[in-house]
Formats: C-alpha cells, sequence, structure tokens
C-alpha cells in the first residue's frame, strides 16, 4: 500500500510468534502473526476485520509496545519503535500512539474516579501543571466525547456509567494526551447495538477534526465500511484481502472475504445454504512457523492443490485493492 | 444523551446531602449496615481498644503494685478482684491489653507489609520473579510455626513483646502474599492495566494505585487474620513462660494465674478473666475477617439478603396465582 501522503506508521512483514507450551528438550511455538503489512496516515483510519483468533489484537498490541514483535519492522514517523524503548522513549512514544481496548468495564480501574482516569494522562504527560487548569481541561476533553453534564461526571466512578459512558471515558483519556495514533481495538463490540453508532460518530469526528489515524479492529465488516477508508481482512495471522473499503466490502475477491460479507444477516433471507460451501471440519488451524499454504485452504470451496503448499504473493487487482489468493496468479 | 440526563436527577442531591468527608464516613458505616457479623465484631473490638487505650482513667490502681491481700474476691473496690500477689486483675487485664493488642497490631503490619510487597511482585512480574518468591512463600509456609516459635523464644530466652511481635510477624506472611499474589494475576490481565502501561504509568505507581486499592478487601481480610494469630500466639508464649513474666499482658497474667496455682487456691477469675477476654477478643476479629470476606466474595454473603430473595419469590408466586402475571 503506498500512497503519495506520508504514512505516520508503517508496519513491514509484521511477525509475531508466542510458545504455546514448553517442554524440557523443546517448545512449541504459535504463529500469532505472519508477514502482516500496513501502513496508517494522518487523518484516515485502516480497519482489520478477521474472526476470533485472527491476530487484530495482537498487531495493536505489538504497535503499541504492549508484546514485543518476533521480526519486523514497526517505524513511527520513520524511526523504528523498539528505538523507543528507554523510559523517556517510551513516554515519547506514549504521547502519541494510544489505544481504546474493547471492553470498558475491564479498562477502566473501579477504584478511581473519571476525574483521575482522564487527568492522569495529562499530569503524566506534564500537559497541565496547575490543577485549575487541569480541572478544566478534563471536562473540555469530558465535553468532547459527549458527556455532559461534564463536572458530574467527572465526580462520579465508573460502576456508576452506562458502557456507552465508560467508552467515552476510555476516549476521552486516550484523547488527553493529543495523540496522532488511536489503535481502537473492537471499541463497540461489547456495547449495546443502540448506542454503537454513536460512539463510531465520535470516532469520525475526532478523525476528521483533528487529524488522527485510527487504526479500527472490527469482526464487523458493516461497521468497518463505514468508519475507515482502507480495510484489510486477515485470517490466521495473515492478510489475505486488502484496499479501499469499498472495493473489499462491495467488490470481495477473497474467498474468506465472501464467507465474511455472505454471513452478514440481512432480514427476509435465509442464507444458510449459502455457506455450505465452506466446509466446517477443518475449524480455524492453528499455524505454526513451518506451517505450509494458505491457512484457509481447509475451508476453502476452491482450495487447488498448490493451496496447501505455498502462500501466493500478493497481487493487485484494480485501483487500491489487493489479494494473496491462488485462484489470481 | 438520555443516560446522562437521568444521572444527572439524582446528582445533586447526593452532593448536598454528603460533603467529601461525611461521605467517606458514610461508605465507612455502610460496611457495617445489613452486616451483623461486622457489626458485632466491630464493637466488640472498638469497646475493648477503647478501654485499653484510656486504661488510667478507667482505674486508679497500678498493674504492678500490690494494692490488696492476695486473691480478694471481687467486690466493689476490685471489680475484678486481686491475685496472688495482691495486684488488681481488672487493672492488669486494661493494661495488658495494650501491650497484647500492640503486639498483634505491629505482627499483623508486620506480615501484610511483607505479603504486599511478595504477592504483588510475584503476581504483576510473573516469570522468574515469581518462581523465586514463590519458592519463599512455601518454604516459610512448611515450617510449623508454633514449634519454630517456642524454639526461637526458648533460645533468645524469655523475649520482651516486640520481639514476639517481630517473629509472629516475619513467620506467617506467606498465607496472606499467596492471596494477594493471585489475585494480583487476576487484575494485571484486567485492560485498566494495561491501560496504564500504554500510558506509560511508572511500574511502582501500577502496582501501588492502580492494583493494589483493588486489593483492599483482602488486605484488610488478612491483616485481621494475622491480628488474631499473633493475639492467641503472644498469650500462648507467654503462657509457656517463654515470655519476658514482668511484663503484663493477657497471656502473662495467664503464666502467673497457672504459676501462682489460682484455680487450684480458689482464685478462679485470675485465671478465667484473661482467658475469656482473649477468647471474645479473638472470636471479634474472626467475626470482623469474616464480614470482610462477604464483601469480598458476595457468595457467602447470608442473612437478610437470602431472607430478602425469598420474599421477592414469595411475592412472585403470590402475584402468579393472583393471575395478574409480572
Amino acid at each position: 500500500m503506498t500512497e503519495q501522503k506520508d504514512a505516520i506508521v508503517t508496519v513491514d512483514n509484521l511477525t509475531k510468534d508466542f510458545v504455546v507450551s514448553r517442554s524440557m528438550t523443546r517448545a512449541t511455538w504459535m504463529r500469532a502473526l505472519n508477514e502482516v503489512s500496513f501502513d496508517l496516515y494522518p487523518g484516515e483510519a485502516l480497519a482489520i476485520v478477521g474472526e476470533s483468533g485472527s491476530g487484530k489484537s495482537t498487531s495493536a498490541r505489538i504497535l503499541s509496545q504492549i508484546y514485543n514483535s518476533t521480526g519486523s519492522e514497526v517505524r513511527y514517523k520513520g524511526e523504528p519503535i523498539r528505538d523507543f524503548v528507554k523510559r523517556e522513549g517510551q513516554r515519547e512514544f506514549a504521547r502519541n500512539v494510544q489505544m481504546i481496548f474493547q471492553d470498558p468495564f475491564g479498562s477502566l480501574n473501579p477504584v478511581h474516579r473519571v476525574f483521575y482516569q482522564v487527568a492522569r494522562p495529562l499530569q503524566l504527560h506534564g500537559r497541565s501543571r496547575n490543577k485549575q487548569a487541569l480541572r478544566e481541561r478534563v471536562l473540555e476533553l469530558l465535553e468532547t466525547v459527549g458527556l455532559t453534564p461534564a463536572h458530574e461526571t467527572a465526580d462520579k466512578f465508573p460502576h456508576e456509567l452506562s458502557g456507552g459512558q465508560r467508552q467515552r471515558v476510555a476516549i476521552a483519556r486516550a484523547l488527553a494526551v493529543e495523540p496522532d495514533v488511536i489503535l481502537a481495538d473492537e471499541p463497540i463490540s461489547m456495547l449495546d447495538v443502540s448506542i454503537r453508532l454513536g460512539i463510531l460518530n465520535l470516532m469520525l469526528d475526532l478523525k476528521e477534526q483533528h487529524g488522527i489515524a485510527f487504526l479500527y479492529i472490527t469482526h464487523d465488516i458493516a461497521t468497518a465500511r463505514y468508519f475507515a477508508e482502507r480495510t484489510a481482512v486477515m485470517y490466521v495471522g495473515h492478510m489475505v484481502e486488502w484496499g479501499d473499503s469499498d472495493a473489499v466490502t462491495q467488490n470481495p475477491q477473497h474467498p474468506y472475504t465472501q464467507l465474511l460479507i455472505a454471513a452478514v444477516p440481512e432480514p427476509g433471507e435465509h442464507k444458510s445454504h449459502d455457506l455450505s460451501g465452506y466446509q466446517h471440519k477443518g475449524d480455524i488451524p492453528m499455524w505454526q512457523p513451518d506451517s505450509q499454504g494458505c491457512p484457509f485452504a481447509e475451508r476453502c470451496p476452491h482450495a487447488l492443490p498448490a493451496c496447501r503448499d505455498t502462500m501466493p504473493p500478493a497481487r493487485k487487482l484494480e485501483g487500491n485493492h489487493y489479494v494473496r489468493c491462488h485462484l489470481f496468479e | 444523551m438520555s443516560q446522562i440526563s437521568l444521572s444527572a436527577k439524582t446528582s445533586p442531591l447526593r452532593r448536598l446531602s454528603f460533603s467529601r468527608v461525611g461521605r467517606r464516613l458514610a461508605r465507612f458505616l455502610s460496611f457495617f449496615q445489613g452486616n451483623p457479623t461486622g457489626a458485632i465484631g466491630g464493637g466488640i473490638m472498638a469497646v475493648v481498644v477503647v478501654a485499653c487505650l484510656t486504661a488510667p482513667w478507667l482505674t486508679e490502681f497500678e498493674p504492678n503494685k500490690r494494692v490488696a491481700r492476695p486473691h480478694v474476691e471481687p467486690n466493689a473496690e476490685h471489680v475484678l478482684g486481686t491475685t496472688r500477689q495482691g495486684r488488681d486483675v481488672y487493672s492488669q487485664l486494661l493494661h495488658g491489653g495494650r501491650t497484647s493488642l500492640a503486639v498483634a497490631f505491629i505482627a499483623g503490619s508486620i506480615a501484610t507489609v511483607i505479603s504486599i510487597l511478595v504477592g504483588i511482585a510475584a503476581g504483576y512480574y510473573g516469570g522468574r520473579v515469581d518462581q523465586w518468591l514463590n519458592f519463599a512463600m512455601n518454604v516459610v509456609l512448611v515450617f510449623p510455626q508454633l514449634p519454630l516459635l517456642i524454639v526461637l523464644a526458648a533460645f533468645l530466652g524469655q523475649v520482651g513483646p516486640t520481639v514476639i511481635a517481630l517473629l509472629i510477624g516475619i513467620t506467617s506472611w506467606p498465607w496472606g502474599a499467596r492471596v494477594i499474589r493471585s489475585q494480583t494475576m487476576a487484575i494485571r490481565q484486567k485492560e485498566f492495566v494495561l491501560a496504564a502501561e500504554c500510558m506509560g504509568e511508572s511500574k511502582l505507581r501500577i502496582l501501588l494505585i492502580e492494583i493494589l486499592p483493588n486489593l483492599t478487601a483482602i488486605v484488610a481480610g488478612s491483616f485481621v487474620g494475622v491480628m488474631m494469630y499473633a493475639l492467641i500466639n503472644e498469650a500462648g508464649l507467654e503462657f509457656l513462660g517463654l515470655g519476658d513474666p514482668t511484663v503484663v499482658t493477657w497471656g502473662t497474667m495467664l503464666y502467673w494465674a497457672q504459676s501462682s496455682a489460682a484455680l487450684y487456691t480458689g482464685g478462679w477469675w485470675e485465671m478465667i478473666v484473661p482467658a475469656v477476654t482473649i477468647a471474645i477478643v479473638g472470636g471479634a476479629m474472626a467475626l470482623i475477617n469474616m464480614s470482610i470476606d462477604q464483601i469480598s466474595n458476595p457468595k457467602l454473603k447470608t442473612g437478610p439478603h437470602l431472607k430478602r430473595w425469598r420474599k421477592l419469590n414469595k411475592a412472585i408466586e403470590a402475584r402468579r396465582q393472583s393471575g395478574g402475571g409480572l
């Protein structure tokens, strides 16, 4: 994915292995991410779509330095993020890259008031020194994310808020440091359907007005198209199809993307027959560093013999639309 | 948003009725509300502690001076009688309680501080740190504690209360540490800890400000548990004659009662008073501990909650009978 604009985060061939079990003589490894590459641009969102265990969250957690990568070049503004490991560097990195978590009930510490949760990053990064300014800035942030009246919300504990309100607090906390990049790890999947759109629209505003680059992780391909300019589809740690959201969601080429789209329920239509081609016998494989071929081959209705041996290279279709599949070789 | 305007209605009222200090106090008192175990235990402890602290005003007699003839029966002047040495039992009880409770408090504090440090570090860092700390916990756990205390006390010879407090404190932390460790491991996985890490918080702040406050109930529980254990063990050691008999505590009161054969010579009050007091105070601490357990583990809750549940069920049943539905 190369464009004219300067990417703020570039990820090149990101690979991550986890130890599954370790015995005396050898360890079993699992490859959570394999050759994942993408860029983030200011004021744009990239959606990563995939099912549980596809490595979506892992990639966000590597970007936020919760995990170390096994092998990759992740660059923030041209500098490898590994150079940010020392104390001061890590602070600087945290000032620019923030994360929003999936579970608004787990991401706010139950013992601290909303004011503390939002004020803490401000204090930590020295944005507001005196008390009065700090309080004003916190209230301003709470108003930005739509938590009015702000002075009342600030004095509440997280358990006094609803799920949607908590997620807004989490967003306010991420915003407090005025980051360039926000990694949103399924920010709406644990919320009631009725308030999802509110949170999505809030993030859209932030993206457009503050020029923040978003990495939007989701398993809901419909919201990916709504929120993000570009979409990448992941399966078992591999990017199988990516490009402009409209192209990927309206004209899916990879059999897995087609499965995802076909699985979206629509009113008045009983769809189960559409999915009959996708065998469920070979469930989601556990990918190991020495595994071969395309991870989707077991479930793919169009699998060719070559699919079990090699993973095809990326193939450019028309426009900004790429796919990794033997059907297009 | 509608849910915000809803909560806005209730909040100013609350703001008016409680100042910040008042709210703290209300939260502290609400601990005892609908919690008879905690209320009884806390009440007994409060009375005992206040009585011991105000001992000089509650009794005119010195605890360590001969003030009357030996083994005077309880009467108006000597409320709980006198000992074989002619000392006032009531005065000894109050003054001795100061030392005994102080020993329990110091031992509890030492054990709690060690168990917090070890437990949180092991639970948060995991890996090799956890392996070593866990090893240390297991080593201390397998020591038979009372025999160890007896051997140590005998080796050091007639130890004072401070040494006893230290000995009990540094041998009884692993129980608390194990519980704190496992809870820390659970909390460590919570996303607010990850969020704090992402934010660039220092490790120390994450441990002390983010994780520790979530462990309050467990820490309080282990603190009270060790206090109870220390109170009883201190009395045990001193009763066996391993403590310093010149210091007045509930344990040395028992020691003197035993060595002067109080029960044989008819001075039953000299033996009964400290024994019953230790039992009551130990019981009060056990009650407090149980009520803390109920808070950190609501499944243990009984009493009014069960009653309310039954009432609710009855109401539903009655409504169903009358055909009204819900």
